[in-house]
């Protein structure tokens, strides 16, 4: 079997909060270190805060997500929090790639669905209903139907479905913030890439199928001649669709495309909410001004 | 024939009235776990209790003992392997989608050693048409009413003391006896362990856990009482930051911490869960247990019974249908005129339904309600339980009733339930299945057929040495307990001020009407200053009468009786844990009688009595604090917010009384208004036994120290009951910056010349230094009391610059 192609990326992640005023105690948990799979490894990987912490713990949540908890417990007016990793990632096998790969019919993946054993039951069951970003609503469902229509196939009818969502939404940053509810992202046809990551993952959702979400980082080519502009890549978000015998297949509305080797995997889970890539509290009295710089550089 | 029914009507008045009397008192407040934050309904409690057989309660116990068993067993398959789940003995949609399922405790790797186990749970049961025992809900993540059935045995114990020794009825105290062990079992390096009861400070909840509190002796805490640092929980007491080594929370487990549920709140407790991964915690109820309580496990628990222990369930459940099932579905919707309709998570805001109450509308409704999203709601069997005998309007009727049960289970598996329980009684003729919806309560009894043991309290022997570490207030108690002080001393001083200006309006003090007048607007004007009362007219015109009625009344009014008493009630309701049960008495006490006197007063003149009444009962709450409070720093703040308070009141009444320059007509009549207000008439003239000069009342309101309203005598019991703040008092301490405050300002009052004070201003007639001298006294105290703010209360800065 030939070599999969690869390609080698080096990761710079940095959040800086900026509260305002001085506070006594912040607790945080950080997602920012790649996750290992079959089609991409991580080679390295390290975590800084500043000011710096006693201690970082490192656990692995219930979806697989490297998770890193620390506490800043002296008076500070900021915090930063960097991940710096660096990740070798292969292109990802698509169905039509694999020989003679069928595209199920998608009652057939609803009957599978619907009778889930053993380790499946979480593996794939954890994203098949509502969470706190993804909810039930037959608009969602109306919306979504008219892709899969009666004898559509599963990985048709989603591309389908993908393309509308990038037809029928505009991407505007700072329309929408992290609570902004699908219901109003749908109603007001724009948003960003977490907004269409949830709006995808709900409409697949009240269909009845597994979708989960996948924070992570996109190579962004410069334009031919110019340097590339440090900091201007965003972290970004896409949709996972659960197809049986294959797995997990990636689809990005934001940029109605089917990932392969330039989307970098940073966490999976079944909102935004369970791989915010730092999340923190702090007690006292402030605010939170966040701002973050991503970096992803091709080695 | 049931025991009581030989009883007199009258026996039943008295037996209503006393029961009514002593919940009152007792203040009791209960809420619904689902609209905790407004319901301030009063507890209403029926004095016949629910009695039960030996025989009865052995079948209940142990069936209850199975259920704690197979909840602990589906706990640890859940947290753990989940074989129900991947073997299909469940639908995995009722346990992902249940808000109580915490995967924070399902990491993937194996270095997390904890995972949610059961410690107490309450089980809802009732009573079917051939006498037996159906399970309606169980509840794990809080044990709602445990609180109350301690509390309705305490009255219902009071009000048939006779009937309660003859029936034997078995105890409660050695379930809160092992319980105590279980929660104090686990030895921790160092120290003996700090346990808390933790509430989310809802009215309900707080009640109850106060009463928990109360009776077992642990600190009630508050979300914001507690931090984490370096991993463990810390308590911010008035003694610094105190490691706590075990909570018991009676608030839902998935507003714990807001750094890891997915939860809109922001009350909590960020880093818990890591503290409790790190060993360095225990939280009884784990969080996490909440799973259990979904009514969506019903129909699969006698499948998973077998499965799990290998058992068939003697207590059956009431035959319940999961909506997320097609073909229950379809049941459900077929009979949906016959069902109970619940959600399965107990604390969304889908209230039960009764599908035989409701019109073909609202069934419609309720269908595309359960259609829109099946998966979460439950049908469940009316079942027609059988009554009880319950009081109302003075006579026993039957009642269906619902009976909730409490079980805990030790680390070791040892289960135990309480020997009694709380029972709900429906309201006429309406259908009951939950001991969370209305209805009056029962306290149930346990008639055991053999003598009791001998009663043993809840105090285990000791096995360890006696530690006197004396345990220090959380600083909120301590901030609390500084205000209790603080309008408890306003609300006399206004009850004071309001009592003279009243004696005038009924004899004038045999004045002329024009010296009268003048009298009364400079009282008034004197109290409107003092509490920097807005006047409803202007300052130089004011109406006497319009003022003296918006003072007694109106609680809207600033400085206002019925305001000073709310801020009394709230400042001592925050902290009820810490008074005694006297103690909360009096303070109802002052607060029901004046609403009482608004009720009742037609005119003005109908509050004199009630004022001296008020005096009386602000007094006793006082004196009874002397009495019965340890001298802790607790009390200490207590006395401190008295003693600061009146020191100010008084600095302001001598600068209006005494200071300024008063015609000389009315100067007799103000400076014994001064005195009368002070409540030092008396004193005065026994002994000066002349008459009323300036120079004479300085003496005895600023300087001597034996009269216990003068300016000395505050100043003299600040610097020895501050002494007693924790901390030490060495070079540039907080409480050293305190104590030196107290000195300096004793130190002026030593070095003042009365003389020099008393001298008017030849040609204004104002007593200026007297004027300067009170003015630089009151900002030294509000300094006091703002040091105490900052370095004993709120103390968040601590050693950061």
């Amino acid at each position: 079997m030939a070599a999969k192609p690869q390609r080698q990326y080096e990761i710079k992640h940095r959040t800086r909060y900026d509260y305002g005023g001085r506070i006594d105690l912040c607790h945080n948990e950080a997602r920012l270190c790649p996750i290992d799979s079959d089609y991409q490894t991580t080679k390295t990987f390290k975590i800084v805060v500043e000011p710096s912490s006693e201690t970082v713990n490192e656990r692995i949540d219930c979806f697989g997500n490297r998770t890193h908890f620390f506490s800043i417990e002296h008076s500070h007016d900021e915090l930063i929090v960097t991940g710096e990793s660096r990740v070798i990632v292969s292109t990802k096998p698509r169905p039509w790639s694999k020989n003679g790969f069928p595209d199920p019919s998608y009652e057939s993946v609803l009957a599978f669905l619907e009778n889930l054993s053993g380790d499946n039951v979480l593996e794939i069951g954890e994203f098949m209903y509502p969470s706190q970003a993804v909810p039930r609503h037959s608009e969602l469902r109306e919306y979504a139907l008219v892709s899969f229509t009666s004898n559509a196939n599963l990985i048709a009818a989603t591309t389908h479905l993908m393309n509308r969502i990038f037809t029928d939404f505009t991407y505007v940053p700072g329309a929408t913030d992290v609570s902004t509810p699908v219901l109003e992202v749908l109603s007001g046809r724009r948003g960003v890439c977490q907004d269409f990551a949830h709006l995808m993952i709900s409409c697949l959702r009240s269909l009845g199928f597994a979708a989960r979400y996948v924070s992570g980082y996109l190579e962004t080519q410069p334009p031919p001649g110019q340097p590339k502009l440090q900091g201007a890549d965003a972290s970004h978000a896409w949709v996972e669709l659960f197809v049986p015998d294959f797995g997990w297949m990636p689809f990005d509305p934001t940029n109605d495309v089917c990932p392969s080797a330039d989307h970098i995997v940073l966490a999976t889970g079944r909102d935004y909410f369970d791989v915010q890539p730092v999340r923190g509290i702090f007690v006292g009295v402030g605010h939170q001004l966040l701002s973050v710089e991503v970096d992803v550089i091709r080695l | 024939m049931h025991w009581c029914s030989n009883n007199s009507p009258k026996v039943f008045q008295t037996w209503d009235r006393a029961t009514k009397r002593f919940v009152h008192e007792f203040g009791a407040v209960y809420s619904d776990e689902k609209d905790a934050d407004n319901a301030t309904d009063r507890w209403s409690l029926d004095p016949v209790p629910w009695i039960l057989s030996e025989k009865e309660w052995k079948n209940i116990e142990d069936g209850v003992k199975q259920r704690v068993e197979l909840g602990a067993a589906i706990l640890d398959d859940l947290y753990g392997p989940a074989r129900l789940l991947k073997e299909q003995v469940i639908p995995a949609e009722i346990v992902l989608r249940h808000g109580g399922f915490l995967r924070a405790f399902r990491d993937s790797d194996a270095k997390t050693p904890i995972s949610p186990s059961l410690g107490m749970a309450a089980f809802d049961l009732a009573r079917g048409p051939k006498g037996k025992m159906w399970l309606l809900n169980q509840r794990a993540d809080s044990q709602v009413g445990l609180g109350f059935a301690l509390e309705n045995r305490s009255i219902v114990g009071r009000v048939m003391p006779s009937t309660f020794q003859a029936c034997k009825v078995r105890r409660l105290a050695g379930f809160f006896r092992s319980w105590r062990q279980e929660l104090e079992g686990r030895s921790w390096p160092g120290r003996e362990p700090r346990i808390v009861i933790l509430t989310d400070g809802t009215e309900g909840s707080n009640f109850e856990s106060f009463l928990l509190a109360n009776y077992l002796g642990y600190t009630l805490v508050r979300p914001g009482d507690l931090s984490v640092r370096n991993r463990q929980v810390w308590l911010r007491s008035l003694g610094g930051l105190e490691r706590v080594h075990v909570i018991w929370r009676t608030m839902p487990g998935r507003g714990l911490d807001p750094l890891e549920c997915q939860s809109s709140t922001t009350a909590g407790i960020p880093g818990l869960f890591e503290a409790m991964r790190a060993g360095n915690v225990m939280v009884y109820n784990h969080p996490g247990i909440g799973v259990l309580e979904s009514p969506g496990w019903f129909p699969f628990l006698p499948a998973i019974s077998k499965l799990l222990l290998d058992q068939e369930l003697t207590l059956p459940t009431v035959a319940t249908w999961w909506c997320g099932q097609p073909s229950a579905l379809e049941y459900v919707l077929q009979n949906l005129s016959q069902m109970v309709i619940k959600s399965v998570n107990v604390r969304s805001n889908f209230k039960t339904h009764y599908g035989s109450s409701l019109s073909q509308a609202e069934l419609d409704h309720l269908r595309n309600r359960i259609l829109a999203d099946p998966s979460t709601f439950v049908g469940q069997e009316q079942v027609h339980f059988s009554t009880v005998p319950s009081l109302v309007d003075g006579k026993l009727e039957p009642r269906t009733a619902v009976l909730r049960t409490f079980a805990m289970r030790t680390r070791r598996g040892h289960v135990r339930v309480l020997s009694g329980g709380l029972a709900r009684a429906a309201k006429d003729g309406q259908p009951i299945v939950s001991t969370q919806e209305g209805g009056v309560s029962k306290d149930v009894w346990i008639r055991s057929e053999t003598d009791l043991a001998q009663h043993r309290s809840i105090w285990s022997e000791d096995q360890t040495n006696d530690s006197n570490d004396p345990v220090q207030l959380p600083s909120r108690t301590g901030e609390n307990l500084f205000w209790t002080g603080r309008y408890a001393e306003r609300a006399d001083a206004t009850a004071r001020y309001l009592g003279r200006l009243l004696s005038s309006r009924i004899d004038g003090f045999d004045q002329p009407q024009d010296i009268e007048k003048r009298h009364e607007s400079f009282l008034l004007s004197t109290l409107l200053d003092l509490f920097e009362i807005p006047p409803l007219t202007t300052k130089d015109n004011l109406d006497v009468d319009r003022e003296l009625i918006s003072l007694l009344q109106d609680p809207q009014r600033r400085g206002s009786i019925p305001a000073e008493l709310e801020g009394l009630r709230y400042a001592s309701h925050e902290i009820r844990d810490i008074w005694s049960g006297i103690s909360l008495r009096a303070i109802e006490a002052c607060v029901d009688g004046w609403n009482e006197a608004r009720r009742d007063a037609n005119s003005v003149f109908d509050y004199y009595a009630p004022l001296e009444r008020l005096l009386l009962d602000l007094t006793a709450f006082l004196g009874l604090n002397l009495e019965s409070m340890t001298r802790d720093a607790g009390w200490c703040l207590l006395d401190a917010g008295r003693r600061i308070e009146r020191a100010v009141l008084l600095t302001g009444i001598l600068e209006d009384g005494i200071a300024k320059q008063v015609p000389g007509d009315l100067q007799s009549l103000v400076f014994e208004s001064v005195l009368t207000i002070s409540d030092s008439l008396g004193t005065f003239r026994r002994q000066y036994r002349r008459e009323l000069r300036p120079d004479r009342i300085l003496d005895l309101m600023l300087k001597i120290d034996n009269n216990p309203r003068s300016l000395a005598y505050q100043l003299t019991r600040l610097s020895t009951i501050l002494n007693d703040l924790p901390g030490k008092a060495t070079r540039k301490t907080p409480k050293a910056r305190i104590l030196n405050l107290v000195e300096k300002v004793k130190t002026e009052l030593s070095e003042v010349d009365l003389k020099v004070l008393v001298e008017p201003d030849p040609k204004t007639g104002v007593r200026t230094e007297l004027t300067k001298f009170l003015g630089q006294i009151r900002k030294a105290l509000l300094e006091l009391s703002d040091e105490l703010t900052v370095s004993y209360f709120t103390h968040t800065n601590r050693g950061d610059k």
